[in-house]
């Protein structure tokens, strides 16, 4: 079974596997855009968060590289 | 050009897991795009200087982090409705907490790593060849019976260059963390390069045997008298006169040529020594070079798969469990804390959890706590492992 429908089976062991491949990438990108070392962490925080309260669908994205690359980018845009 | 994909490499490159793909990728990019040098630039000082610089230096108590964080989970929690779920989500987002800061602190430690050690090798998860066109060679794909120049053995760990390969004449082997690789060069020079080791050469018959080495390097290189050899070192170079030697660049306070047999001539910009056998030239990056016998054993042990050590700390074994296992060492403990000292043996191959029961345990139990990961292990001096997991 893939990550993210593990993750939407409610499978933490799956959320942290998520987060222990993209945690870096996530903060890093997160950083360059906010350039804020807090704001970074809790964007990062957040999108995992948010994975597991919303379990999103992956369809629309070629891999859960580009869905947390795009959210980084959503969510540092907002704020 | 297409920055935010440049940038998404350039981040994997500074995390250290870009793929050969990507490298390749990305410095295609650089070569075209002298935006994209610019950009790479200004990334790395982003992210390794000003606001990051100042929390690089900070000690960071994961004990009063976690704390903090629990509070706002069970803040949010109250706001929430089933029990039972919201004790759940407690667990995972702790859990995730967790190995947030777990992380933060390794990223913390890398970019440190990357200013006090600025000739850091790249991490690749297998050995690669990057040639000067900077196409990347995956060796282990690399068939028995030898394509584009490269044969390799059986278990793909000694590998032979018969020449150019894919006619291009010069490249840089890099090896991944945690494993050896041996490569016999045209001139049938045999190098050994351990762990996360970077060794840029010409594969030419013909051209002068220049050479460029950064981490560890056992050379056995054959005479030629009408090819001088030379290796560079990120401080110093090695003038070869036909000799069996090691060279250690991993610490820049602690750089080793040792000489087993033959005789090189070391030197930097302070000084230039001729080593005899058995004894080795030792200096600290920018520092006059120092001359010294050597315990061959011990320096010679990584060969054999052993990795001695007596008297180190903490902080001192995180090295040497890189290079035995390629595993990382996150440490929460501050230097004032670090004080307790180990002696032993690190083999490769042999299980890590056994290597910590045998040699570490006995002294640091119940005082640290140990949390092993695929790729890491996390020590910390805050709290015990039932906590976190």
């Amino acid at each position: 079974m893939r990550l993210m429908e593990r993750i939407a089976n409610n499978d933490p062991e799956a959320l942290e596997t998520l987060f222990m491949a993209h945690r870096q990438r996530v903060y890093m990108d997160a950083y360059v855009r906010l350039k804020d070392r807090s704001a970074a962490w809790s964007v990062t925080t957040d999108i995992y968060s948010w994975i597991w309260k919303e379990k999103p669908d992956i369809s629309p994205f070629s891999s859960v590289k580009s869905l947390l690359q795009e959210e980084v980018k959503k969510r540092t845009i907002v704020k | 050009m297409n920055t935010d994909q440049i940038t998404y490499w350039i981040i994997d490159e500074l995390h250290g897991d870009i793929t050969p793909e990507d490298a390749a990728l990305l410095q295609k990019a650089l070569e075209d795009h002298p935006e994209a040098v610019t950009l790479r630039n200004d990334l790395r000082k982003l992210l390794t200087e000003g606001e990051m610089q100042g929390v690089i230096g900070k000690e960071i108590s994961l004990k009063r982090a976690i704390t903090e964080i629990s509070k706002g989970i069970e803040q949010e929690s109250e706001k929430n409705k089933p029990v039972r779920r919201n004790f759940n989500t407690l667990l995972i987002l702790l859990l995730v907490a967790c190995t947030a800061f777990y992380w933060y602190l390794r990223y913390q430690r890398n970019l440190l790593r990357q200013q006090t050690v600025n000739w850091a090798v790249p991490v690749y998860k297998k050995p690669v060849i990057i040639l000067k066109d900077s196409t990347i060679i995956e060796l282990d794909t690399i068939g028995i019976h030898g394509n584009d120049g490269i044969s390799v053995n059986k278990q793909h760990t000694s590998f032979e260059i018969s020449g150019p390969i894919r006619n291009i004449d010069e490249g840089t082997i890099i090896t991944p963390p945690g494993k050896d690789f041996t490569f016999q060069l045209p001139d049938k020079t045999l190098i050994r390069l351990n762990g996360q080791t970077y060794y840029k050469t010409s594969f030419s018959h013909t051209a002068p045997r220049e050479a460029f080495a950064n981490g560890e390097v056992y050379v056995m290189a054959a005479p030629d008298a009408n090819r001088p050899f030379t290796i560079n070192l990120p401080d110093g170079k090695i003038q070869v006169l036909g000799t069996t030697f090691n060279i250690n660049t991993y610490q820049p306070d602690h750089i080793q040529v040792a000489l087993v047999d033959g005789s090189v001539i070391v030197k930097n910009d302070k000084r230039s020594v001729m080593l005899q056998p058995n004894s080795s030239a030792n200096w600290k990056q920018r520092a006059a070079i120092q001359t010294a016998s050597f315990n061959k054993k011990e320096v010679l042990s990584w060969l054999k798969g052993e990795y001695a050590f007596s008297s180190i700390t903490f902080q001192e074994l995180v090295p040497i469990i890189r290079r035995s296992h390629g595993l990382e060492i996150v440490l929460d403990a501050t230097a004032a804390t670090d004080t307790l000292r180990f002696s032993g043996v690190s083999i490769r191959g042999k299980s890590i959890e056994v290597f910590f029961q045998e040699n570490i345990y006995p002294q640091a139990l119940p005082k640290y706590s140990f949390i092993y990961e695929t790729d890491s292990i996390f020590i910390s001096s805050y709290h015990a492992p039932k906590e976190n997991k």
